[in-house]
């Protein structure tokens, strides 16, 4: 049997065509190796390949044997919670809008959810590949659009320039922005190898996003978008991906990660608005007129009950006029309302998940699937410990949501996108066969 | 020799070889007949499907290699790979000493 014949018939045996190559190569190769090893024991060229073949025993069996190993996986598991945790967000947005003086329908919300675990099985089931071929012009294609839609279409609330309207459609600019994130992860894994050049594009790709998160202004999604992309950087540098020194380039990504913020500070303070000056004061004095909401906020955390509604009944009947109670403070809302068992179940059961997430990426073999999924997970993972962190009053008052609970379209849409890359990501695990680069090279020269 | 001596335990050769550096597949197969005098031959169709196993079980990893400009995959024992294999060691210990115990036995009867 020639080479081509043996591999064309391990080859026929796997039903992932994905996984054909990687698996084809590593084969290939063993069967040349071999061959050079009986040509330089003076064997003829046809006979050494053919012996060289044989060794390799029934290519059926091999190929079964592989296509038992190398299939897509979903992880139902996860996806149980996930759709649980989707239930549970619309029951307690369905007591949000019972306790209020206008109860209002939850249909949309039902909907939109729906449609995003659909959205997000849809993507679970696309090859996460595909999208980071094509991550810069999408990466450009959504911050040009946010960036011109604001400009044109661009609809302010309670000062921010929040959403964009258009064609009876509107789309929140903050969640959008988080998409970018994947993109991000995406499209510096095609920086591979290029040394210094690659730190400062990557660094460079950092600032775009974050700036239309100023320019909201959206204080969360800044800190999201700035800390997610240095988290990847972090690990791409950590992982050897552009052939830097390692030690001497993490800590300089360190001083940037905090100098950057220090540097973004001093700017607002000295050329900022006074809006954005009041908004900087309200992170260190908890005292000023800014920390309203967080003594409502403290008043309810106070009067919570194990399990049950808050004694603290003024502050609740307040609680329903902050702005956007149903969204930003629904942490609150679930600890006032249902008392702290519950409080304590939703945070423990989101943190618990998104680590799950964070750390099932981190140990991906596949580098893209690596560097895209802890890129998620981050995100996920930041905006529960910001909401968690400021609805518990441990951080001055902000902007921002909680996966799964949180009201809103273009938000609920984006967080089931970003799981759905997960889960993508864990489904192919085993058959983008992609190897991480070699590890002990750099580690010599850090 | 019997080949189902062999075939069982090829995991904990496989293994073993990684315990000492990391290998590619052919350097596998290679170092084993070398040291076993020409005894354990794997068949790559063992070898593969067992190496990409027990990568999907987190045993081993693997990373990629440039060496004399041909890209090799080359695997290592990962932590929990080092645990189950001292398991099996100890497991494959008891078991030959189990085996010689009888045939002693068996030789002074």
């Amino acid at each position: 049997m020639t080479k081509e014949k043996y591999l064309q018939m391990v080859s026929e045996q796997i039903r992932c065509k994905k996984a054909i190559p990687p698996v084809v190569k590593e084969i290939e190769h063993h069967i040349e190796d071999q061959t050079l090893s009986y040509l330089s024991a003076g064997r003829d060229c046809r006979s050494a390949e053919q012996e060289a073949v044989a060794d390799m025993g029934d290519p059926v069996e091999t190929g079964i044997e592989l296509d038992r190993i190398h299939r897509p996986q979903m992880a139902w598991r996860m996806i149980a919670i996930i759709v649980i945790l989707s239930i549970f967000g619309l029951v307690v947005q369905q007591l949000i809008s019972q306790a209020s003086e206008h109860p209002y329908s939850i249909m949309d919300q039902v909907i939109v959810t729906i449609t995003g675990l659909a959205l997000m099985m849809g993507i679970c089931y696309l090859d996460y590949s595909r999208i980071s071929k094509h991550a810069v012009i999408l990466m450009t294609i959504i911050l040009l659009g946010l960036f011109v839609g604001g400009q044109l279409f661009g609809v302010m609330i309670n000062g921010k320039m929040m959403a964009i309207y258009l064609m009876g459609f509107s789309i929140m600019i903050s969640p959008m922005l988080l998409l970018t994130i994947p993109l991000y992860a995406a499209t510096i894994y095609h920086f591979r190898g290029e040394g210094h050049r690659a730190i400062i594009k990557s660094f460079l790709l950092i600032v775009p996003p974050i700036l239309l998160a100023i320019s909201i202004p959206s204080q969360s999604t800044a800190l999201i978008l700035i800390t997610s992309n240095f988290i990847t950087l972090f690990i791409a540098v950590f992982k050897g991906w552009f052939r830097v020194p390692r030690k001497r380039t993490l800590i300089q990504l360190v001083s940037g990660m905090i100098g950057f913020p220090v540097l973004f500070m001093l700017m607002i303070l000295l050329a900022g608005s006074e809006y954005h000056v009041a908004r900087l004061r309200a992170l260190v004095d908890t005292s000023s007129s800014e920390s309203y909401q967080i003594n409502i906020l403290r008043d309810l955390l106070g009067g919570s009950q194990i399990i049950g509604q808050t004694t603290a009944n003024s502050s609740f009947d307040k609680t329903l006029s902050l702005p956007d109670f149903s969204s930003t403070f629904v942490l609150t809302w679930i600890f006032a309302y249902l008392g702290i068992i519950v409080g304590a179940i939703t945070i423990a059961a989101l943190i618990i998940l998104f680590i799950r997430f964070f750390h099932l990426s981190l140990k991906q073999k596949n580098q893209l699937g690596m560097l895209m999924g802890t890129s998620c997970a981050s995100v996920l993972l930041l905006q529960g410990l910001l909401h968690i962190a400021y609805n518990l009053t441990i951080l001055p008052v902000t902007d921002g949501t909680l996966p799964f609970f949180s009201h809103g379209k273009t938000y609920t849409l984006v967080m089931y996108v970003l799981l759905g890359l997960i889960l993508s990501i864990y489904r192919y695990q085993n058959v983008l066969g992609e190897t991480s680069c070699e590890k002990k090279v750099y580690s010599s020269t850090s | 020799m019997d080949r189902s001596l062999i075939s069982g335990n090829t995991t904990l050769l496989v293994m073993r070889l990684l315990t000492e550096r990391d290998m590619y597949g052919y350097e596998m197969i290679d170092t084993l007949r070398e040291r076993s005098q020409n005894v354990f031959e794997l068949k790559v169709g063992t070898l593969y499907p067992l190496l990409h196993g027990l990568e999907e079980k987190k045993l081993l990893s693997s990373y990629e290699k440039e060496v004399a400009g041909k890209s090799r995959k080359y695997y290592s024992i990962t932590k929990s790979g080092k645990k189950v294999f001292e398991q099996k060691k100890e497991a494959w210990q008891q078991y030959t000493e189990a085996v010689a115990e009888v045939l002693l036995l068996g030789g002074t009867v």
